[in-house]
C-alpha cells in the first residue's frame, strides 16, 4: 500500500530529487574540502620554496616550528628537529629571509628548544652603519639599542649581529633622540611575526 | 574545581599563555592546600626555561609558585577554614 502511494507519481519524483539533493550536497562539500587542502598545500609550498635560496647558500635544516611563541614565557619555542636530525646547541636559526631569530639552546632526539635573540633581557652586540652597540631584547621580536647621537640611522636600516656572523637580526623601526642626551635610542624590530612561523632554517654557527 | 583548575593550567603550560597558567597557580594556592600549583610552576620552567642558568633565565615560575603558596598559606588558614 505504501509504495503503491509513495513509488509512484508526484511522490517518486520529489524522493528521487530528494536523494540527488543529497548526493550533490555531498560532493560539493567534498570539493569544498580538497579546494582547502590543496590550498594548504599550496602555501607551504610557497613556504618551503622561500627557504629553498637559504638552503642554496648554506648547509642547513628546515625545521617545522611546533609550539607557539605566545606560550612561552621566557622567549622561547620548540621546533620539530632534533638530535636525530643533525642539529647541535648554538645552531643559528634563521626565517626565510635570512633573520636570526634566535639560537638553539637545547636539544632533544626529535625537537629542539630555541631562545629568541630579542627574548626579554636577552642581550646581543647590534651593529648598526658601522658603530655596535648592545641591543637589549624586549620580547616579542623587538629590541633597544642605545646608540651614540652622532651616528646617522635611518628607520629601515639593516641591523646586524657581529657575533652571530654578521647576519641580519632587525630592521631599525623608530628612532628617540634628545638633543640633551648624548645618546639615541633605536628600536629594533624583526621584519617578521613571530606567531605566524610555520617553518625556520637551522645552520651550525661557525 | 581543583581538578578543572589544574588542568587549564597545565593545558595552558603547553599551549596557551603565561598569565593563564600564573592565573591557575593563584587560583589554586588561594583556595587549596595545592602541590598542584607548585607542580605547575615547575612544569611551566621545565618546557619552556633553556638551560643555562643567568639572570634571565631563572626558574621564575618555580619560585614564583612557590612563593605563591607560602604567602597565601596563612590567608587561607584564617579565612577559608
Amino acid at each position: 500500500m505504501r509504495s503503491a502511494v509513495f513509488d509512484t507519481g508526484y511522490f517518486s519524483s520529489h524522493r528521487s530529487l530528494a536523494t540527488e539533493n543529497a548526493s550533490l550536497r555531498s560532493q560539493l562539500d567534498r570539493s569544498a574540502e580538497d579546494a582547502a587542502a590543496y590550498e594548504v598545500a599550496r602555501q607551504e609550498n610557497e613556504l618551503l620554496r622561500a627557504l629553498l635560496h637559504l638552503a642554496q647558500q648554506e648547509k642547513g635544516i628546515t625545521a617545522p616550528v611546533v609550539s607557539s611563541v605566545r606560550s612561552s614565557p621566557y622567549g622561547t619555542f620548540l621546533v620539530g628537529a632534533g638530535e636525530s636530525d643533525g642539529i647541535a646547541v648554538g645552531s643559528l636559526v634563521l626565517t626565510e629571509g635570512g633573520f636570526v631569530v634566535g639560537k638553539v639552546s637545547e636539544v632533544g632526539q626529535r625537537t629542539t628548544l630555541v631562545t629568541e635573540v630579542f627574548a626579554g633581557g636577552a642581550e646581543v652586540d647590534a651593529s648598526v652603519n658601522g658603530a655596535v652597540a648592545p641591543a637589549e631584547g624586549r620580547g616579542g621580536g623587538n629590541a633597544r639599542v642605545m646608540m651614540p647621537r652622532g651616528i646617522e640611522i635611518h628607520e629601515g636600516d639593516v641591523v646586524t649581529a657581529p657575533q652571530l656572523g654578521g647576519r641580519p637580526i632587525g630592521l631599525v623601526g623608530h628612532i628617540d633622540s634628545d638633543t640633551s642626551s648624548a645618546e639615541q635610542t633605536v628600536l629594533v624590530s624583526l621584519p617578521v611575526n613571530l606567531a605566524s612561523l610555520r617553518y625556520i632554517y637551522i645552520v651550525p654557527i661557525q | 574545581m581543583r581538578i578543572a583548575i589544574a588542568s587549564v593550567g597545565f593545558l595552558s603550560a603547553i599551549l596557551g599563555v603565561p598569565w593563564l597558567t600564573a592565573l591557575c597557580i593563584v587560583a589554586l594556592a588561594l583556595r587549596y592546600r595545592s602541590w598542584e600549583a607548585i607542580l605547575l610552576g615547575l612544569c611551566v620552567d621545565f618546557l619552556w626555561l633553556p638551560l643555562g642558568l643567568s639572570m634571565y633565565t631563572l626558574p621564575y615560575f618555580t619560585v614564583g609558585a612557590l612563593f605563591v603558596v607560602w604567602v597565601f598559606e596563612p590567608l587561607r588558614m584564617q579565612f577559608l577554614r
